[in-house]
């Protein structure tokens, strides 16, 4: 198992304030995989995203990637986990505004031991002719792709994608989702991707259904659809 | 809504502590650094005036050669003028020192006793308190003075001598060895009846009735009969005598030469008088031989009869006929008598002619002695009155020193107070604008729901308002513990002798204190919210940046971490801006201090050094001799306006335009002059240029062309070739006031105004910095902790604005140190750049400033930095720097990937 999660439990606040947003979430994904995590407003699915991309500290349990023991692992050793493995794309973007798009790109380049050639890159984003625009300069869609570029770049082992349609029109989504399942398969990333949208559940892998805390179904889906041939995006 | 929203500030407060708290310390700190400087001066300022009012300071005084007679004060108090003789003594104390001894005072220039009470009976003395605190005596204590023991009853301090100077021309005060006492008039009077004291001086001080002025009460002074000839002083008789010798020659040229006439009238009269008998004693000698001729032609037969008529006639008749030569003999005699007898004539007509103009000369004489005696009154006018010294109070250097001294550190404080403010108001605006960028979403959520632009505004304006507002009380609070106001006041009360003031604060410092900081706030925060709520609520809600927000331009370096760190300085530039504004302003302060600090021990360093004489002796009246091993010069005052004080200037008269004590070489020329470098640095004077001074009291101008710049530091001073200068001031080709030599002389001390030596000089030097000294600890190292702060809250502003991508860096899983690389080197770029540029430019602006701050000292302005002084700044600079580093360090630690996930930019 590539990624590896076993009885993860994350609760935030004390006494009356208390909440157990992930109540022992076990689940896995193989190399390669494209997995979506789908589940209501509150339901822990981000929580869970960001406990797997050591943004935030589990209270228990065990995230292993490729055997990598991330719990208990401190700030600056997570940092260096983060560095070596993953790659983020977010609902909006994050882009560093005051950055070209090439700039932006070159962040996580800069970090990167064996980073993917840029150009290359910025040609199968179809941002070779927008490499020096600015962020406000683009559309969402192509900020978007700017993103996944970024995240790219550094050639991850695992791409964590928060909502990465969850700002983007049904079009330019449809877009994104056909570009993810290109990188997916040209460079055999493995995604997990949090999203709302119950359509992309189709195109992907493997599918994980949260609620409340806990998984309640995380199935392999065997009828994959291509993304550019998904609906109700 | 709004007690909805008042809920937030405390929230906020506390969120945003740090921050708050470095902007409440930077107002506190501006706020007590200006009115603890401020407010010193304005306590002396104030305290000297209400102390002159209380104690009936005087308008002037005047000394005399003679005490006035009761007459005499009677026509000179005529006009509501106070007169009170305030007669004294020097005597000689223990240590060494010297106690001036004044009876208690009753109408001018009253005693104000700091404890105990005044001398009622003899054996008591109360003490000026620079001299009690010098020689540890208080009240109840005893000390000795012309060998009598008197008891400490009181210690106080009077208004006509602030500062207890000896002498008007002495340069510093010494408590150790000059200070005053004051006893009853018994005690007074059993002292001035003692044998072996030194002449009692006849000072009266006034104090002027209305519609009467110094002027008038000086003329009629002058206007007094005085009787020179009383006057014990020998020196005086021997300069006066002098002075009369020449009339006397003259006096007594003319008075021989009526003399001589009379006489000559006399005799030619006497003479005139006898030449009468001499003509009957001439007739009646030839009478006599025509007596005898006739007598001897009767023996002869002959009946002729010779007359004074006919004698020669009838001789030479005879002698025809006879050819006698008796008869020839006889006429020959007679020719000859009569030929005396007529020369007898002409001289007795000489004789009466002679008399009669011998009668006139003496006339004339008489008359030449009578207008000679007008002409010498005319030109030896001697105009000696009674009158030694009159000083109006405006003149004299004792009275309100220490409130003359302070000017410099209210403009000084003042002035720090603007840029204060100035910084303040820019930090403000930027602290405003990040808060206010940070919190749009939630002002366009607020607007969006109706909330009125008024409630946001309140909202927003309330917390940095009230914290300005708690910051500039706690820096009054502070400015008036012992800490703030009476630290500062410590320099005034070691060195002058003025009571201890209340400490009361004018109304514009608690103005400046209390109401500008949050004034300055709530302005600052309503044009950049008003700008901020101008948008619309949805624009403000998106946090929307357009594409303007950002400076769009390619870079052309490849290097990432270059690219980064350019890109986040133009994104930052406002803040950039504000930390090199902090700078600029925040080094200004630190200049001020360093500017006083060089000033003063500049002059402490130049003053003695360029003082090579060991001895001046200014004479009150010189010898006719130069003493031996001395060189003679000649010393005058003039003046010059600095920015509206007068100060004065001393021009030296140098011999062949040289001395072995000055290094100016002055031409001959009453239009020519070197002048000092302290000119030069007050008023940039150059070679060449025409400098012009004015004698006040001859009320005129002279021009001198510059011919050279002598080192020479103590106060403003011109140097003249002697006889030029002799020839400008139109004195005698001979005449000198002044000695400067490199070993003491024995001139006696009558003679003297005032004899200064360099260890005078170098006392008076060190003054300076001595009296400075709080003021530039307290600007030094306030301008370096506004530094530290002001650099503290800008780069955390640009951090704080930064969170969002260093943030999400730490996701990408930058380290620390890189993401330190990325974020602060910029930082650093900017401190270090800047640094280079600013401290120049500081530096350039307070020297622009600082003449008018010391403008009522006439002083060499020696404030040029050495390279090591611009390196230690600089290596300062970058060691606040690397501190406000080192805390932003630990801010950047806090911040986690947690706040992209929270926020977006």
């Amino acid at each position: 198992m590539y990624l590896e999660v076993k009885d993860v439990k994350k609760s935030y606040g004390k006494d009356s304030s208390f909440i157990q947003v992930l109540k022992g979430v076990s689940t896995g994904v193989e190399r390669g995989q494209m997995c979506v995590i789908q589940g209501t407003s509150g339901s822990g699915k981000s929580t869970l995203l960001n406990c797997i991309g050591g943004l935030d500290l589990m209270d228990s349990g065990s995230v292993k990637v490729e055997g990598q023991e991330i719990f208990g692992l401190k700030p600056a050793a997570l940092s260096d986990y983060r560095r070596a493995n993953l790659g983020f794309v977010f609902q909006f973007y994050n882009l560093v505004p005051n950055l070209t798009v090439r700039e932006n790109i070159q962040v996580c380049e800069h970090i990167s031991e064996n980073p993917l050639n840029m150009e290359e890159l910025l040609e199968t984003l179809g941002l070779t002719e927008h490499q020096n625009k600015f962020p406000a300069q683009l559309s969402g869609g192509q900020q978007q792709r700017c993103a996944i570029a970024r995240a790219l770049i550094k050639n991850p082992k695992l791409l964590l994608c928060d909502e990465p349609t969850g700002a983007l029109d049904s079009a330019t989504s449809r877009d994104i989702l056909v570009l993810l399942e290109q990188i997916n398969e040209k460079y055999g990333t493995t995604m997990l991707i949090v999203t709302h949208n119950n359509s992309i559940k189709n195109m992907v892998h493997k599918v994980i259904y949260i609620k409340d805390g806990r998984i309640t179904k995380d199935y392999l889906n065997e009828k994959r659809i291509p993304a550019a041939e998904l609906e109700d995006l | 809504m709004s007690g909805v929203l008042a809920k937030r500030l405390l929230r906020d407060l506390r969120q945003n502590a740090g921050r708050y708290f470095a902007l409440t310390m930077l107002i506190v700190l501006g706020v007590f650094l200006v009115f603890s400087i401020v407010g010193a001066a304005e306590v002396v300022l104030v305290g000297t005036e209400q102390q002159k009012s209380q104690n009936l300071a005087e308008d002037g005084s005047f000394t005399v050669f003679l005490e006035l007679t009761d007459d005499e004060i009677r026509t000179l108090t005529k006009d509501g003028t106070e007169i009170e003789p305030q007669f004294s003594f020097d005597l000689q104390a223990e240590d060494d020192a010297v106690l001036r001894m004044f009876r208690n005072r009753e109408r001018i220039d009253l005693i104000q006793l700091d404890t105990g009470r005044l001398a009622d009976a003899s054996g008591e003395a109360v003490l000026e308190k620079g001299y009690a605190a010098a020689h540890g005596l208080s009240v109840g204590d005893t000390f000795r003075a012309a060998g009598v023991r008197f008891t400490v009853t009181g210690i106080g301090s009077v208004p006509d001598y602030d500062a207890a100077l000896s002498k008007f021309s002495d340069t510093a005060v010494e408590h150790n060895s000059f200070g005053l006492m004051f006893v009853s008039d018994a005690q007074y009077a059993e002292i001035r009846d003692q044998r072996g004291q030194k002449a009692e001086e006849y000072t009266y001080a006034y104090r002027l009735g209305s519609g009467t002025d110094d002027d008038t009460l000086k003329q009629k002074i002058r206007d007094l009969k005085f009787d020179y000839t009383k006057v014990e002083n020998r020196y005086f008789q021997e300069t006066i005598d002098e002075f009369l010798d020449k009339r006397r020659e003259i006096e007594d040229g003319v008075r021989d030469l009526d003399d001589g006439a009379g006489e000559l009238s006399d005799g030619l009269r006497e003479l005139d008088d006898a030449g009468d008998d001499l003509n009957a004693a001439a007739d009646t000698l030839f009478q006599s031989y025509l007596d005898q001729a006739n007598a001897a032609l009767a023996a002869m037969k002959q009946k002729i009869e010779l007359t004074d008529e006919n004698y020669a006639d009838t001789l030479d008749t005879l002698i025809e006929a006879t050819h006698s030569k008796d008869l020839i003999s006889l006429k020959a005699s007679l020719d000859s008598i009569a030929e005396f007898r007529s020369g007898i004539r002409d001289y007795t007509d000489g004789a009466a002619e002679a008399a009669k103009g011998a009668a006139e000369l003496a006339d004339g004489t008489a008359e030449l002695k009578t207008q000679t005696d007008d002409l010498l009154d005319e030109i030896f006018d001697l105009d000696i009155d009674n009158l030694t010294a009159f000083v109006p109070a405006a003149d004299n250097p004792r009275i309100a020193a220490a409130a003359g001294d302070v000017i410099m550190d209210r403009n000084v404080g003042l002035v720090a107070g603007v840029i204060v403010l100035m910084l303040f108001a820019y930090v403000i605006s930027v602290f405003v604008v990040h808060q206010i960028e940070r919190e749009q979403p939630v002002i366009g959520a607020l607007y969006a729901l109706g909330v009125k632009k008024k409630d946001l505004l309140r909202h927003y304006i309330t917390m940095p308002t009230a914290v300005a507002l708690l910051g500039g009380l706690i820096g009054l609070g502070l400015g008036l513990t012992p800490a703030g106001i009476r630290t500062q006041l410590t320099g005034t009360y070691e060195y002058f002798s003025v009571p201890d003031f209340p400490i009361r604060v004018p109304v514009y410092l608690v103005l400046f204190a209390v109401v500008m900081p949050p004034a300055i706030s709530a302005v600052v925060n309503t044009i950049v919210i008003n700008r901020k709520l101008s948008q619309p609520a949805l624009a403000l809600m998106k946090n929307e940046q357009s594409a303007g927000s950002y400076r769009q331009f390619n870079l052309h370096t490849k290097k990432f971490t270059r690219v980064f760190a350019i890109r986040q300085l133009v994104r930052e530039s406002r803040s950039a801006a504000a930390i090199l504004l902090g700078m600029l302003f925040s080094l200004m302060v630190v200049m001020l201090g360093m500017n006083t600090f060089l000033l003063c021990s500049r002059i402490r360093h130049d003053n003695p050094a360029d003082t090579k004489y060991a001895y001046m002796y200014l004479y009150k009246y010189p010898e006719k001799q130069v003493p031996a091993g001395g060189e003679a010069t000649y010393v005058k005052t003039l003046s010059t306006d600095c920015y509206g004080y007068t100060l004065d200037v001393t021009v030296i008269g140098l011999e062949n335009g040289k001395s072995k004590f000055f290094d100016a070489k002055p031409e001959k020329g009453t239009a020519k002059a070197v002048i000092n470098n302290s000119l030069v640095e007050r008023y940039g004077y150059a070679v060449g240029d025409r400098v012009t001074f004015s004698d006040s009291a001859a009320d005129r101008d002279y021009s001198f062309t510059v011919t050279g710049i002598c080192d020479y530091a103590p106060g403003f001073t011109i140097f003249m070739d002697l006889d030029s200068m002799r020839e400008l001031f139109d004195e005698d080709e001979d005449y000198y006031n002044a000695v400067y030599a490199d070993h003491a002389l024995e001139i006696a001390e009558d003679r003297l105004y005032s004899v200064t030596s360099k260890a005078d000089i170098e006392k008076s030097a060190a003054v300076f910095l001595d009296m400075m000294w709080p003021l530039v600890i307290t600007l030094s190292s306030a301008g370096i902790v506004i530094l530290c702060v002001v650099m503290y809250l800008m780069m955390g502003v640009m951090i704080d604005r930064s969170a969002f991508g260093i943030s999400l860096i730490q996701i990408f899983g930058y380290r620390p140190n890189e993401i330190r690389k990325l974020y602060l080197n910029g930082n650093f770029a900017i401190v270090a750049i800047g640094g280079v540029f600013l401290l120049p430019l500081a530096k350039k602006i307070m020297d622009l400033l600082y003449p008018s701050f010391i403008a009522n000292v006439a002083c060499s302005m020696d404030i040029s930095f050495m390279w090591y002084h611009y390196a230690g700044l600089y290596l300062l600079l970058l060691a606040v720097y690397f501190g406000a580093s080192l805390l932003l360090v630990r801010k950047i630690r806090k911040i986690t990937p947690a706040e992209v996930l929270k926020n977006r930019e």
